[in-house]
């Protein structure tokens, strides 16, 4: 049971689960995985001990998470997940308790919108506004290339603003 | 999030900004640019104004709507509790059994006696062993199983302790010296390395308070061992 020489650089302190865990199963709740959520994140950290990145830890679980994510997330069970989604907000979650209920409605709605965008649009939104990554990490999770991260992010951004208004988008 | 959503609601209408300058505005939305053509054309373009504050209520509603959906607590249990006669017919049922097992084991009960500690040294390994609930590994490399937690394997880094775990210890000098050279060759500060295959191994070792996980390796750096030293690195190699 001696450690093989190229599993060493699993001693990589960046692989410490903990400080990691909580953001994962954070990120993972706001693409959408419900009950699946702890085996995601579980998943993401075997992966990522058998397979050490390159580069930074954190673009690398993050893009390992959202695989998973996007391999377990089966279009027909998206539709049911939605619905859960939507009936599982929690009230008390609010970050300002001065909130109008008008703009609780408004977050609700943009929630129920997020939840029915493509996955890579929604992972583009969630990427740059709740987890303030730059275009270049949130490509390396999703990827793909800067200008396309752009390209979903603004399509993202346009689909929630017309919801919101109460215009059909494009 | 506390100033007023403006333009969404003022308008009920989306406003593109100028078409060379709608993405910079949301971009601008998301975080402050350094663009002084865009801050220039906003200081005259109405229409740019308009489009920038919908695109930051946009990323305000966005954010609070991510909130509103925070993670689960880890693991929930699921239940299904049943009706009231269900439950209380499992209890009952839950009780005889224990009853009857109680009865049947009373009259040959014999204090169970736990599974030792299981040590597999590699070859010129040296781990001594102090009853069935202690070893201390010295120098080389040796896997460990082991079933409760008051049995702990002691390293020159400290202890490891786990309940119903494999792992493996490794103890060596940091530095590399190139084969052959070794009684030349000063030896650098003893590393343990931990490597843990099944379980969550706990330690007392400094800055690691969080157990480690199946697939992990730690490598602690020790200064000075004595122990370690004179065992294993002023052996001559065979």
């Amino acid at each position: 049971m001696k450690p093989e020489p190229a599993a060493r650089s699993g001693s990589d302190p960046r692989f410490d689960p903990g400080p990691w865990q909580a953001e994962l199963r954070a990120f993972l709740a706001r693409m959408g995985a419900c009950d699946d959520l702890d085996d995601l994140v579980q998943e993401t950290f075997l992966r990522a001990v058998r397979k050490p990145p390159e580069g930074p830890a954190r673009a690398y679980l993050y893009q390992v998470a959202l695989n998973l994510f996007r391999d377990r997330g089966r279009r027909l069970e998206r539709g049911v997940r939605v619905l859960e989604g939507a009936a599982r907000i929690d009230h008390r979650a609010s970050v300002d308790p001065a909130d109008t209920v008008e703009r609780r409605d408004l977050a609700e709605r943009a929630w129920r919108l997020i939840l029915t965008l493509p996955d890579h649009q929604r992972a583009a939104l969630i990427l740059r506004i709740d987890r303030q990554f730059t275009y270049r990490e949130a490509a390396r999770v999703l990827g793909c290339s800067e200008a396309t991260v752009r390209q979903h992010f603004y399509l993202g951004m346009k689909a929630v603003r017309a919801v919101i208004a109460g215009v059909p988008h494009d | 999030m506390t100033e007023p959503i403006r333009s969404i609601h003022a308008n009920h209408a989306n406003h593109d900004g100028c078409a060379e300058f709608d993405e910079q505005l949301m971009e601008l939305a998301v975080q402050p640019l350094a663009a002084p053509e865009l801050e220039a054309h906003l200081a005259i373009c109405e229409r740019c104004r308009r489009a920038h504050e919908q695109y930051r209520d946009t990323v305000r509603i966005v954010g609070a709507a991510l909130t509103l959906r925070p993670a689960p607590p880890a693991r929930p249990a699921a239940r299904n509790r049943g009706s009231f006669g269900r439950r209380a017919a499992t209890a009952l049922l839950t009780s005889l059994v224990a009853a009857a097992a109680i009865l049947w084991f009373w009259p040959s009960a014999e204090p169970a006696l736990r599974p030792s500690m299981s040590v597999h040294p590699e070859q010129g390994t040296t781990v001594q062993l102090f009853g069935p609930d202690r070893a201390v590994i010295e120098s080389g490399t040796s896997t460990f199983v082991i079933a409760h937690s008051d049995m702990v394997v002691e390293t020159p880094a400290g202890r490891l302790s786990c309940d119903d775990c494999e792992f493996t210890v490794e103890i060596s000098e940091c530095r590399n010296c190139p084969p052959g050279e070794r009684p030349a060759c000063e030896p650098g500060p003893v590393c343990v390395t931990l490597f843990v295959a099944a379980g969550l191994v706990g330690s007392d070792i400094r800055e690691q308070s969080a157990p480690l996980g199946p697939g992990q390796i730690l490598t602690w750096s020790v200064p000075s061992s004595p122990v370690a030293a004179l065992t294993h690195f002023e052996q001559p190699p065979e």
